[in-house]
């Protein structure tokens, strides 16, 4: 009380600021921190279904001595989520730089191609995607039927038609039909990009339209730098996208274990594949925020 | 020497400027042919899903087995539909849709612009602390919450206020909010249900961008501080909630995870889909290659429509807000 007596304007204005923040506290509190430290604890136990509950007796490290030497498949899943990670990721994340600075730019027709690629905003991030990709990918490959992706664009032929090693062959053949998927996955960043592009002032481009930079330098000079925390943001955003994803193969391994109500040993599923994505995000960001340091110096 | 500092005539200095604004703008038009082609190729391998599934969910039976058909049915069918509409339960699963997911969605609007604007305006002690918790509802997966938070609604209890007053009073007290829309209404309502954080986050970076010199002014002429975010700020912030509410229902129509875990009747449209090649093969559809795939995309054009008509409604402005909100990281 005294404190905020003293304190006189600034301590009224801070008092309102909790008053703002206060709900979102309490439901903090409830629907988040209680769960979390709840499924922590869950993941050191055995849990069972009772009838007034869940019950839960700890076992210590027990389910994590299990998900690596009892369930064959977990390590297996850990790496085969990471690989896909590291080969979408610097994709995703290309793939949605190039496409923004493309429709930012002024253009005729501009508006008709920003609805077109913001459509997986609208759509993607649900059911309907992994249903709609898997289906006019794959089932139609087996149809031997109308055209899917691969024999529209007939990837192959043409790189054997070039000359190259099959192995280069099929290994970009792969890179092209996982694009679609990867397409999809680049709504959200395009628009955080767009959004990041226009808050850049105008002034810079300017100088450096005065100072003669090509297209190619100011965008490396201009365009990247003042983009730095914007995308960092979408680094983050689509690391946890990817990471979390349902169709991720840890993600999908333990939901296998918490259908048949082994939370425990899904629980420490999750969590391990939690902390080894949050070092990994941890490692990024140190690097990234070293970089830009550097590139700000 | 003389020869190169000789004046241009007037012929040469016109011939030469025609000769690099020709130079130019045949450039420019090879970039912008260009452009058009890069686009045109990204938004056909893009947009190839959505093609498949309109024309396959018009299809009948016969135009799966004839070659000549790639594109368009030589007859539209509606049987899909017709097939998808009975196996989704379409009137009911949008009633939910629309009682679960959308109400939510709104509310989290609501509640998560006035949070991020107590974190973007006031400094208070603990600001650091509710940032990183901030920063951990992005990160966390709803997965790894969801038992709890389930075990947690089938006996909700605040803070163990209930519990107490069962000691108390040697009641039975037991309240159960699974299966009924409170499960996803609170949360929303305290701002932290699905993806919250992401849009307080959103909030926050417009906020911080707003001038403060308005807000300093109602202050000074005696606005209590709600009434200055309710008069000045809402208003001033149309840009931001129109991109928000957009992300908030699309994020919310798509669940289909929490809408799984919290009820079991009644499900909204996106757990239907998740469902309906299993319900199509318990039907006796089986075969893969007919009806029941021209059924299957028929549910995926009748889930996706609302919100395709919804955006082709709303691009101009949605568009145009991406331009505005200024995220800077």
């Amino acid at each position: 009380m005294k404190r905020k007596k003293q304190g006189g304007i600034e301590a009224l204005k801070s008092r309102y600021g909790v008053y703002f923040v206060l709900p979102w506290c309490i439901g903090l509190v409830i629907f988040f921190v209680i769960p979390l430290l709840q499924s922590i604890y869950d993941s050191f136990a055995d849990v069972s279904i009772q009838a007034e509950g869940l019950q839960a007796t700890f076992v210590g490290l027990e389910n994590y001595r299990y998900i690596f030497t009892g369930d064959a498949k977990y390590t297996q899943n850990i790496g085969e989520a990471l690989s896909s990670f590291a080969y979408s990721f610097p994709l995703i994340i290309v793939l949605s730089l190039v496409l923004a600075v493309v429709l930012n730019g002024r253009f005729h027709g501009r508006t008709f191609y920003r609805s077109l690629y913001f459509t997986p905003v609208i759509i993607a991030s649900g059911s309907v995607i992994t249903l709609l990709l898997t289906i006019s990918t794959t089932d139609v490959d087996s149809m031997g039927g109308s055209g899917s992706l691969a024999q529209v664009i007939r990837v192959d032929d043409v790189l054997d038609m070039l000359g190259l090693p099959t192995a280069i062959s099929t290994y970009l053949n792969i890179a092209v039909s996982s694009i679609m998927n990867l397409l999809w996955k680049c709504g959200i960043q395009i628009v955080l990009f767009i959004a990041g592009m226009q808050s850049v002032p105008e002034l810079y481009y300017e100088v450096a339209r005065v100072e003669g930079a090509t297209t190619w330098e100011t965008f490396w000079f201009v365009t990247v730098p003042s983009l730095l925390r914007v995308l960092l943001l979408v680094a983050v955003f689509t690391a946890i996208e990817l990471m979390t994803d349902a169709g991720n193969a840890v993600m999908r391994g333990a939901y296998t274990f918490l259908e048949s109500q082994r939370y425990g040993v899904g629980n420490a599923m999750l969590w391990f594949y939690f902390v080894v994505v949050s070092l990994i995000l941890g490692v990024v960001l140190l690097l990234f925020s070293a970089a830009s340091r550097r590139w700000s110096e | 020497m003389s020869e190169q500092t000789r004046l241009l005539s007037a012929d040469e200095v016109a011939l030469l400027r025609r000769r690099a604004r020709a130079k130019k703008t045949t450039k420019s038009l090879l970039l912008s042919a260009l452009r058009h082609v890069f686009l045109i190729s990204i938004a056909y391998v893009l947009l190839y899903p959505l093609f498949f599934m309109l024309s396959t969910s018009i299809k009948g039976t016969a135009d799966f087995t004839n070659p000549s058909v790639v594109w368009l049915p030589h007859a539209i069918s509606a049987e899909g539909f017709r097939l998808a509409i009975d196996c989704l339960n379409y009137g009911v699963a949008a009633l939910s849709t629309v009682k679960y997911e959308i109400v939510s969605a709104l509310l989290e609007v609501a509640s998560c612009a006035l949070a991020a604007y107590g974190l973007a305006r006031y400094r208070f002690r603990g600001k650091k602390i509710l940032m990183v918790m901030l920063i951990l509802t992005i990160l966390v997966p709803e997965q790894m919450t969801i038992v709890p938070k389930v075990v947690n609604y089938s006996q909700l209890d605040f803070l163990g206020i209930i519990g107490l007053i069962n000691r108390l009073f040697g009641t039975q007290i037991r309240i159960n909010i699974l299966n009924t829309g409170l499960c996803f209404w609170l949360p929303s309502l305290f701002g932290v249900g699905l993806r919250s954080g992401v849009m307080i986050y959103i909030y926050i970076q417009f906020f911080k961008g707003l001038p403060k010199e308005l807000e300093e002014a109602a202050w000074i002429d005696g606005a209590t501080p709600l009434k200055t975010f309710l008069r000045i700020v809402i208003p001033s912030s149309t840009v931001v909630i129109f991109t928000v509410t957009i992300f908030s229902v699309i994020w919310h129509y798509n669940d289909y995870y929490l809408a799984v875990m919290y009820i079991n009747r009644d499900y909204p449209l996106a757990v239907g889909l998740t469902q309906i090649q299993s319900i199509l093969t318990t039907r006796g559809y089986w075969d893969i290659f007919g009806i029941s795939m021209s059924a299957t995309m028929a549910a995926c054009v009748l889930f996706v429509a609302p919100m395709l008509i919804l955006y082709i409604l709303l691009q101009r402005k949605f568009i145009q807000s991406i331009d505005k909100i200024g995220i800077t990281g």
